[in-house]
């Protein structure tokens, strides 16, 4: 694999998705507006400790959530899109293999939704932090809890990207938005074996091995979505059925 | 040298469980530095040969090099030796043109020392410098075909694949592309593949000839041999400065001279040894006392060889 190929799909890459204005206004609602927004939410809203405390891991959650929903947002246009755009096999006859290609675009398909993960994560606890501080409260997060957003957010990215790459291939005529459908009904089952998982986190309040354990368990499942997404990308397949 | 070759290349399509033979015994022998032109209705399977040697597409039978490489087991290596304009292509509609020829010179292994200077020479000779800032997106029509025969010829191809290059460009614009596809040849020995329905085009442009419909290659040459296949004879027309019938009775006289008639004030015959034929023709028409204003020979355009072996093969 030569990285400089598939740098160059990432950069170039990027730099379309800076300039695509439905991009733009998506990752400023998911980084800024939501964060604010729930954030601010916590600030009105007062009650029993334990309820804080769950609130403020689901809105954690949440937020993880909404970066890897970019990525996979930006997976449907990155592949699907190019095909319908034409674009694709212009680009699949330069000397890229099918690999860089794969890994060119998951990287600029993953970056801007780990991006978008952390920096809404930080709005959000800086302004819940006002508030903890104001009422003389400490930030319910500890080091485990820290560590396993920052884990999760890249790849539950990865994994929204795999599952997009998976949809996109296997349905490769559909246009984008029929792609996100399929995508959607392939996401619910993985969403809720991963509120299962959470669950089973919250329940044991962050303590390491339940998080370790789901953490390998996410692990494995990016494996496979992304495993699935790299066989599905197959120039052959891109080619015949556009 | 051969720069292509294929030997009883097919490709088979399996579409709603119906099964198309868009190509089928493909059999081309294109020699290096020259102009290989690709004739034939839409649908005829000219997409899919070409896609078939610039490896975007595997063979589902039959063999081919390009450029002395496998197309089923080197296919990097004819990927970058090639450059390949598909047809109606799309662009990164969100770059500007020094972006995105910047961007396949990187995939082409150019150093950044090669790809600036070389973006410059193929915009401007396409006339599309000043808009080198622009997004590709408020790019026309004619515009954008530009840019993609640019990125096509971005990393200097030995081989290059054109389907379809002129269409929706303007005459002018045209022109510049033929001569500079011609300039490639000429001064570069560039190896070059054109698909296309602009039968003078292909007349101006190519060294060789092959007619595709339905999958299958139905004839193939040089224009002239092609041209010579359909007519048989070749045909001369005579003008004269006063018509009679006793210069028509003269030419029918002359050994050689078949289907002579005479046809909107000029005489038309034909003959398949001019060489001896026409001196005698000539002697003939003035010794009768007819004065000669011109003499050629009729040539038959492109136009007229692909539609005759085009309506002979529908006839089959």
């Amino acid at each position: 694999m030569r990285l400089e190929k598939a740098s160059a799909v990432s950069r170039k890459e990027l730099k379309e998705i800076a300039r695509n204005k439905y991009f733009v206004v998506l990752m400023g609602i998911f980084t800024i507006v939501f964060p604010v927004l729930f954030g601010s939410l916590h600030s009105f809203f007062g009650g029993p400790q334990h309820l804080l405390q769950f609130m403020f891991n689901m809105d954690l959650l949440m937020l993880g959530l909404f970066g890897a929903c970019i990525s996979g947002n930006i997976a449907t246009q990155s592949f699907t899109g190019e095909k319908k755009s034409k674009t694709l096999e212009t680009l699949l006859a330069s000397p890229i293999s099918d690999f860089e290609l794969f890994i060119g675009k998951t990287i600029s398909t993953v970056v801007p939704g780990i991006l978008c993960g952390y920096f809404s994560i930080i709005i959000f606890l800086a302004i819940v932090q006002i508030r903890f501080a104001y009422h003389n409260l400490p930030l319910p997060l500890n080091l485990t809890q820290a560590v396993f957003i920052i884990v999760l957010i890249p790849f539950l990215a990865l994994m929204f990207c795999g599952l997009m790459v998976t949809s996109s291939g296997a349905f490769s005529s559909l246009i984008p938005w029929k792609a996100v459908m399929i995508t959607i009904a392939m996401i619910t089952p993985v969403a809720a074996v991963l509120f299962f998982l959470f669950r089973s986190v919250f329940i044991a309040g962050f303590s390491l091995l339940p998080a370790a354990i789901t953490l390998i368990v996410l692990f494995l499942m990016t494996l496979v979505t992304l495993y699935l997404g790299a066989r599905m990308f197959r120039r052959e397949n891109i080619l015949v059925v556009m | 040298m051969l720069a292509v070759e294929t030997h009883g290349l097919k490709r088979v399509f399996h579409v709603n469980n119906e099964k198309i033979v868009a190509a089928d015994d493909i059999n081309l022998q294109i020699e290096e530095g020259k102009i290989f032109g690709l004739l034939g209705p839409n649908g005829a399977g000219k997409t899919t040969i070409i896609r078939m040697l610039a490896c975007l597409l595997k063979p589902t039978s039959g063999s081919a090099k390009v450029c002395g490489y496998d197309i089923t087991k080197e296919q990097m290596k004819i990927r970058a030796l090639c450059g390949v304009l598909t047809e109606n292509p799309g662009l990164y509609e969100r770059l500007n043109a020094i972006e995105y020829l910047d961007f396949f010179g990187q995939l082409y292994d150019m150093p950044k020392s090669q790809r600036e200077p070389k973006i410059e020479d193929v915009l401007k000779m396409l006339g599309i410098w000043d808009q080198k800032d622009q997004l590709l997106g408020s790019f026309s029509k004619g515009m954008k075909q530009k840019i993609n025969i640019a990125r096509a010829l971005i990393h200097g191809p030995r081989v290059l694949f054109l389907d379809e290059p002129t269409a929706s460009l303007d005459p002018e614009s045209a022109k510049v592309v033929r001569d500079y596809i011609s300039e490639l040849k000429e001064q570069e020995k560039r190896t070059i593949f054109i698909c296309t329905h602009n039968l003078d085009e292909v007349e101006k442009l190519c060294d060789s000839v092959a007619i595709i419909n339905k999958g299958k290659i139905i004839d193939s040459g040089s224009v002239d041999e092609l041209r010579a296949k359909i007519t048989g004879l070749r045909v001369y027309i005579l003008q004269l400065k006063q018509m009679k019938k006793e210069y028509l009775d003269a030419v029918r006289a002359v050994t050689g001279v078949k289907d002579a008639e005479i046809r909107e004030n000029v005489i038309e015959f034909h003959t398949a040894a001019p060489e001896g034929t026409n001196p005698e023709v000539s002697g003939a028409i003035v010794q009768s006392g007819g004065e000669i204003i011109s003499f050629w020979e009729e040539q038959k355009t492109l136009e007229d060889v692909y539609l005759k072996i085009m309506k002979e093969e529908e006839g089959k």
